[in-house]
């Protein structure tokens, strides 16, 4: 196996879902001098936090050559999705809800009560 | 001197948390009482909804009273010891998980767990966990990546935000509903509190928990920089896609606020002063049979 592989499932786990998960795959990274091959098989699963923490490390290694190889739909699309979402500016849909606000116990629940 | 409360029979959850109802009288009972014990009288009890369940069980695990539990029934006492009612599942960083969980493979429940957030494989426990809920129910397969989608970005909230040195959770199939009603939860410094430890939003938040609460659903992150704001989808995408995509519910409680969203019905609610809850709590219904036109894709941007 050539020496800039990292196998992510080995290495990790084939269920990545912890952010931090993504400091592992910096550790190793920080071996690499010139090219770092990203080997996703056998991984199933992998977070959005993980996702986004993996793409500011590829971010921040900018000096390598770094390719994904061996991804599954699953995988592939979240981090294409997150990739993506990086990019453009963030649009949040703020939720039109008016906070209600109870000052006793019993007011409390009479609203609760009238709701269930 | 009354230190004693009854315990209410709480069996259903009619919009979800409504079990909280129920809770908060009790809350407000228990912390009237000026007594460091409490007497917990369960003798109208025959039955409890996991929604209800599980927040009484942490408020017992956290409160700073001695709580004594009386008149359970034998049927009741064998139950709570099965779920790991009175004292919850504590999984260390040393313990075995599939040798303590792989035995509840062909029950319709998890026990309470507590897991300390300092374990290094936290990601195997939440695999763990989901291979077994996932084999009780006999879910249809998509229901998959969705399951490992909310357990994944909820409990990496735990552990990036809570400041708390416990996580909670815990499942029951409910196959009449053909629903999984899943909580988990910390004891942490709440939603509010990590706004306040990091000084984000706070001219619009204040010290109001609900207003924190519906910034966090709104996908405003305490660790969000300045030129980047890729951080805030794990608690808005969560729910959008449990309740838009799967048609489930979501509940959740943190300090002196709740907010709970199903159907198409949105609430948040700012607590009286005299209630506060120890931390976050989350509940989620989850439909095991998936929407045939659901993408899974369509909630993460």
């Amino acid at each position: 196996m050539e020496s800039n592989v990292i196998k992510i499932s080995s290495l990790i786990s084939s269920d990545v879902r912890s952010r931090s998960n993504a400091d592992i795959v910096r550790n190793a990274m920080m071996r690499m001098s010139d090219k770092a091959i990203l080997d996703f098989s056998g991984v199933s699963f992998v977070s959005r936090s993980f996702s986004d923490e993996l793409c500011s490390v590829v971010e921040h290694f900018h000096n390598l050559t770094i390719v994904m190889i061996n991804m599954s739909d699953v995988v592939r699309n979240m981090i294409e999705i997150v990739k993506n979402g990086r990019k453009n500016k963030r649009v949040r849909i703020n939720d039109e809800s008016v906070i209600k606000e109870f000052d006793n116990i019993d007011s409390l629940l009479k609203f609760l009560n009238s709701e269930a | 001197m009354n230190n004693i409360v009854s315990i209410p029979n709480v069996c259903r959850d009619e919009r979800i948390g409504s079990a909280f109802n129920h809770l908060f009288r009790l809350i407000h009972q228990v912390e009237c009482i000026d007594d460091d014990n409490v007497v917990w009288d369960f003798s109208e009890c025959s039955f409890f909804h996991p929604f209800f369940l599980f927040p009484l069980a942490l408020y017992k695990d956290t409160c700073e009273k001695n709580v004594i539990f009386k008149n359970m029934s034998s049927y009741l006492q064998e139950y709570s010891k099965l779920i790991y009612f009175e004292d919850l599942l504590h999984i260390r960083k040393d313990t075995c998980i599939e040798d303590i969980l792989n035995g509840y493979m062909n029950k319709t429940y998890i026990p309470i767990c507590k897991f300390d957030l300092c374990i290094t494989n936290i990601d195997g426990l939440q695999s763990c966990i989901q291979k077994i809920i996932e084999s009780q129910c006999n879910a249809d397969k998509r229901i998959t990546t969705p399951l490992s989608y909310f357990l994944g970005e909820l409990i990496c909230n735990i552990s990036q935000h809570s400041d708390s040195v416990h996580g909670y959770i815990y499942s029951q199939y409910i196959h009449q509903e053909k629903c999984i009603d899943m909580c988990i939860a910390d004891s942490g410094i709440t939603i509010l509190g990590s706004y306040v430890k990091t000084r984000k939003y706070l001219n619009e938040i204040g010290d109001d928990d609900a207003i924190a609460i519906k910034k966090a659903n709104e996908g405003y992150s305490t660790k969000d920089l300045p030129n980047s704001e890729s951080r805030g989808y794990g608690i808005s995408s969560t729910k959008k896609m449990l309740v838009d995509g799967l048609g489930g519910a979501f509940f959740m409680l943190s300090g002196g606020g709740f907010h709970r969203h199903s159907d198409s019905k949105s609430d948040y609610i700012k607590l009286p002063p005299s209630i506060n809850w120890n931390g976050t709590i989350i509940l989620m219904r989850i439909p095991i049979e998936v929407p045939v036109d659901f993408s899974y894709e369509k909630y993460v941007g």
